[in-house]
C-alpha cells in the first residue's frame, strides 16, 4: 500500500509541487493580507 | 496581431461582452440589480455591492462550520458555495466564460496589447494544481487565523473601478501595499501581459476552481456539458489551444485534450475551429484525441 502511494507520488510529483506552490501561495497570500483593511467602494 | 481565423471570434466576442455588461449590472454597485434583490427578499440591512455576493469568504467559510450559520441568514453568500457550483456541475463554469467582470476586464484588455509583449504560459505551467492548491490554502489558513480580506480579491477591485467610473472614487483612493501587490499581479502581469488575459483566473481564483471541481465532476460522471473533440473530425491544427484563454487544451503524448478542470465555459475554441469539431455538449465519450502527425507543429 505504502509503496504503491510512494509510486503515484513519484508519478504526480510535478502535479504535487505545483499543489504545493499553490497551498502556500493561497495561506500566504491569506495571512498577508489579514491585517489590512478590506475597502470596497459600494453605492 | 493575431491569426486569421480569430476574425471569426469577434461576433462571439461581442456576445460575451454583452453577458459581462449584464454580470455588471447585476452584481456590481451602484446597480448591483441581483444583489439588491436577495437583499430585499431576505431583509438585509446591507449595502448592495460586490462585497455582499463575494465569491471568496464563503469558501473560506466551508473550513468554519461557526460560520455556516451566516451563510444561511445571508443567502447570497450562497452563491459562491452552492448556486454557482451546482450551474458549473450541470453546464460548466459559464459564469467565468461569460459574465464574470473581473477576467473580462483583464481578458478583453488583454487582446489589445501584441501578443510579443505577453507572457506564453500555456502549455508551461499546469494550472489546476495550482489553482487547487491555492482554493485548499485559504481554506486552511483561515483555520490559523488567516481571514479573506479585499484587498487580494480581482472581484474587489473590479468593483473599486466601476464605482470609480460612476464617480465614486472612495475604492481606488485607498491604497494598502497588498492592494498594489495584488492589484499589478492581477491586472498586469497576470493579465494584460500574459497571452488570453486570465492568468490571475487560471491560477490563483478560488471561486475558478471549486466551479473547476464541480464541472470536472459532472463531466467525469456524463451528466453534465461540457466542450468536447471530436475524433473524426480534428485535423490536429490546435487553433484552438491557440484560441483558449482559460489553457484547457492541451497535447499529451501525441493526444488533444479538453480539460474540465482548467476550462471556463467561453467557448471561444468552438468557434474558431474551422473544421466544427469541438462542439459544448452534454459529455459521452473521452475528449482525448489523436493529433494527425502530419500536421503537427
Amino acid at each position: 500500500m505504502l509503496k504503491k502511494a510512494f509510486e503515484w507520488a513519484r508519478r504526480c510529483r510535478r502535479k504535487l509541487y505545483s499543489f504545493a506552490f499553490g497551498l502556500a501561495l493561497g495561506s500566504g497570500a491569506l495571512i498577508a493580507g489579514s491585517g489590512q483593511s478590506c475597502v470596497t467602494s459600494g453605492q | 496581431m493575431y491569426p486569421k481565423t480569430y476574425s471569426k471570434l469577434y461576433p462571439h466576442w461581442l456576445r460575451r461582452f454583452a453577458f459581462t455588461l449584464l454580470g455588471i449590472v447585476l452584481l456590481y454597485a451602484p446597480f448591483a440589480l441581483l444583489t439588491r434583490l436577495v437583499l430585499w427578499a431576505t431583509r438585509t440591512p446591507l449595502q448592495p455591492d460586490a462585497h455582499r455576493i463575494c465569491l471568496r469568504m464563503p469558501i473560506q467559510w466551508l473550513a468554519q462550520p461557526w460560520m455556516y450559520r451566516t451563510m444561511i441568514e445571508q443567502p447570497a453568500y450562497l452563491g459562491a458555495v452552492v448556486v454557482l457550483p451546482v450551474l458549473a456541475f450541470f453546464v460548466g463554469p459559464l459564469f467565468c466564460g461569460w459574465m464574470c467582470p473581473a477576467g473580462h476586464l483583464t481578458e478583453f484588455l488583454s487582446r489589445l496589447v501584441p501578443p510579443r509583449f505577453q507572457i506564453d504560459l500555456a502549455g508551461k505551467v499546469n494550472p489546476v494544481p495550482i489553482r487547487y492548491g491555492f482554493m485548499v490554502g485559504m481554506m486552511g489558513a483561515s483555520l490559523m487565523g488567516g481571514n479573506v480580506c479585499c484587498s487580494f480579491c480581482n472581484f474587489a477591485h473590479t468593483q473599486n473601478i466601476v464605482s470609480a467610473l460612476s464617480g465614486n472614487f472612495l475604492g481606488i483612493s485607498y491604497w494598502a501595499s497588498f492592494t498594489v501587490i495584488s492589484f499589478v499581479l492581477w491586472f498586469a502581469v497576470l493579465g494584460l501581459f500574459t497571452k488570453g488575459g486570465r492568468g490571475w483566473c487560471n491560477l490563483l481564483c478560488p471561486a475558478g476552481a471549486l466551479m473547476g471541481l464541480f464541472h470536472s465532476i459532472g463531466s467525469w460522471l456524463k451528466i453534465g456539458r461540457s466542450v468536447q473533440i471530436d475524433q473524426s473530425l480534428c485535423r490536429g491544427c490546435k487553433t484552438c489551444m491557440a484560441s483558449c484563454s482559460s489553457w484547457a487544451i492541451s497535447t499529451h503524448s501525441e493526444t488533444l485534450h479538453v480539460n474540465s478542470h482548467a476550462c471556463n465555459g467561453c467557448m471561444d475554441c468552438t468557434h474558431v475551429c474551422e473544421h466544427g469539431a469541438i462542439a459544448y455538449r452534454r459529455t459521452t465519450a473521452t475528449t482525448a484525441v489523436p493529433v494527425p502527425a502530419a500536421q503537427e507543429g
